[in-house]
């Protein structure tokens, strides 16, 4: 090759690097030994709102009012770099005039000049800002699935637990098990719509699906909103009258009747309170129950808890009636 | 390990119980009554159980920490303040109570929470005081 051939090969290469470093959108800039501009692409000028003029030939700590006069990128780039060939991915958080808080990975690489003893330094700079974000966002909703799902399990194991097995054969107690973590299922799906709250009418078409037609089961009322938290007590509720009423009660021969009617009254001030009346009709004589089981605490005393539930039941001979008002705010 | 049945000649070790899942307030209070305690409460809220320890002192508390989205700190400061000993049952794990030193403090039986471990640690608490 002839110094010809050299020349137009070094240069091909020159241009050709310009172009790679003008089509990078990472902002990048090259400093001299003296921490100068050299160098910098469009990314750069773009991405910290400066132009080329005032940047080339400043040093970078003096760039822009002095944005770039991090003490722990300037140990970086006098104590580090002349020592070690490269840095990857070193992070800076700096609250930047006119950027605002911002979290820079920074990486360096010396650039050794093979005919003279300059170096220079080229510097790249990714902004992981919007990254970092979104990655905290996941972290928090994966705590809080990971806390649903535990308080999940927790429900789970309570309805187990507090199922009796006094008098049950095991086929029984498994029955009514699963017949409970049905209702706590359909009540997970209606609170999971997406929706902050769901219709009562929803709430109690779920129970009616156990009477076996259409006609023994009859719901009316306005629409209701019920809050979120009250979705699920809700739901066992009206799970546990209806899984009465196909055992003792009305739904538990043929031509008997349940009457479900709800409304919205004033409850004082602007409070409300959701009314709801639950008459059997046509079935066999009913009585109390001899002893208190699941169904009994849960209306007579978790849910007053929970709830605030003010509950009325009355084991008359054509039918057993309940009548329940609960505060919706 | 001490022994969980209840015994008529020995007072009552009332235990306050705070927790906002029903089911699971309904299941915290049958465990501990079956091993021997009385319970006080349920309560499922921060207002409801410091109103609960403006007229009562219990020998020992069980605290869920997110009640309806609140968290249950005032109700651990004013039990650390009446001397009152607790435990935490809740589903968070150490890093989600780092800032609460109340809370990270105490010690958590997890969620859901073991009957063993929780008779366990209420008979510690009931030893350790005497009673």
């Amino acid at each position: 090759v002839d110094l010809e051939d050299l020349y137009r090969l070094l240069r091909a290469g020159h241009i050709q690097a310009q172009g790679i470093v003008d089509t990078l959108e990472e902002p990048l800039l090259v400093l001299d030994r003296n921490q100068c501009v050299v160098a910098g692409n469009n990314g750069f000028f773009h991405a910290f709102h400066v132009t080329k003029d005032e940047t080339l030939g400043e040093s970078l700590f003096s760039l822009g009012n002095g944005q770039w006069d991090i003490p722990e990128l300037k140990k970086l780039l006098l104590d580090v770099i002349p020592k070690s060939t490269a840095i990857v991915g070193y992070e800076v958080r700096h609250d930047f005039p006119g950027l605002g808080p911002r979290t820079m990975l920074v990486s360096a690489r010396r650039l050794v000049h093979p005919d003279s003893a300059n170096t220079n330094v080229l510097l790249l700079f990714e902004d992981v800002t919007e990254r970092r974000r979104v990655d905290a966002q996941k972290d928090i909703l994966l705590a809080e699935t990971r806390h649903r799902m535990k308080n999940l399990m927790a429900m789970v194991r309570a309805l187990a637990n507090r199922t009796s097995t006094e008098g049950r054969s095991a086929d029984e107690f498994r029955d009514l098990f699963l017949s409970r973590f049905q209702a706590l299922i359909e009540a997970q799906d209606l609170e999971m719509t997406g929706k902050s709250s769901a219709d009562f009418a929803d709430i109690v078409a779920q129970a009616a699906k156990l009477a076996a037609t259409k006609e023994a089961f009859v719901a009316e009322g306005p629409p209701v909103i019920v809050p979120a938290r009250h979705v699920l007590p809700l739901t066992l509720l009206v799970h546990e009258l209806a899984t009465n009423a196909l055992k003792y009660g009305a739904l538990s021969v043929p031509g008997g009747r349940v009457e479900v009617r709800w409304s919205v009254v004033d409850a004082g001030g602007e409070a409300e309170a959701l009314q709801i009346e639950w008459q059997e009709q046509g079935g066999p004589p009913v009585a109390p129950p001899t002893r208190s089981g699941f169904g009994t605490e849960l209306i007579h005393q978790s849910l007053k808890y929970d709830l605030d539930l003010a509950a009325e039941t009355q084991f008359d001979p054509g039918g057993f009636r309940g009548r329940f008002s609960v505060p919706i705010g | 390990l001490p022994s969980t049945e209840p015994v008529s000649t020995v007072k009552a070790f009332r235990v306050l119980v705070v927790e906002d899942e029903f089911l699971v307030a309904m299941e915290l209070r049958a465990m501990l009554e079956a091993g021997g305690f009385e319970v006080v409460g349920p309560v499922p809220t921060v207002a409801a159980a410091l109103k609960q320890l403006e007229s009562d002192r219990p020998d020992a508390a069980v605290l869920d920490v997110s009640l309806y989205g609140e968290r249950v700190t005032p109700v651990a400061v004013a039990l650390a303040a009446m001397d009152v000993p607790f435990v935490l049952a809740s589903a968070y794990v150490p890093a989600d109570l780092a800032g609460e030193p109340v809370l990270a403090s105490a010690r958590n039986l997890g969620k859901p929470t073991a009957r063993d471990a929780l008779i366990a640690s209420m008979s510690e608490l009931r030893l350790s005081s005497g009673s």
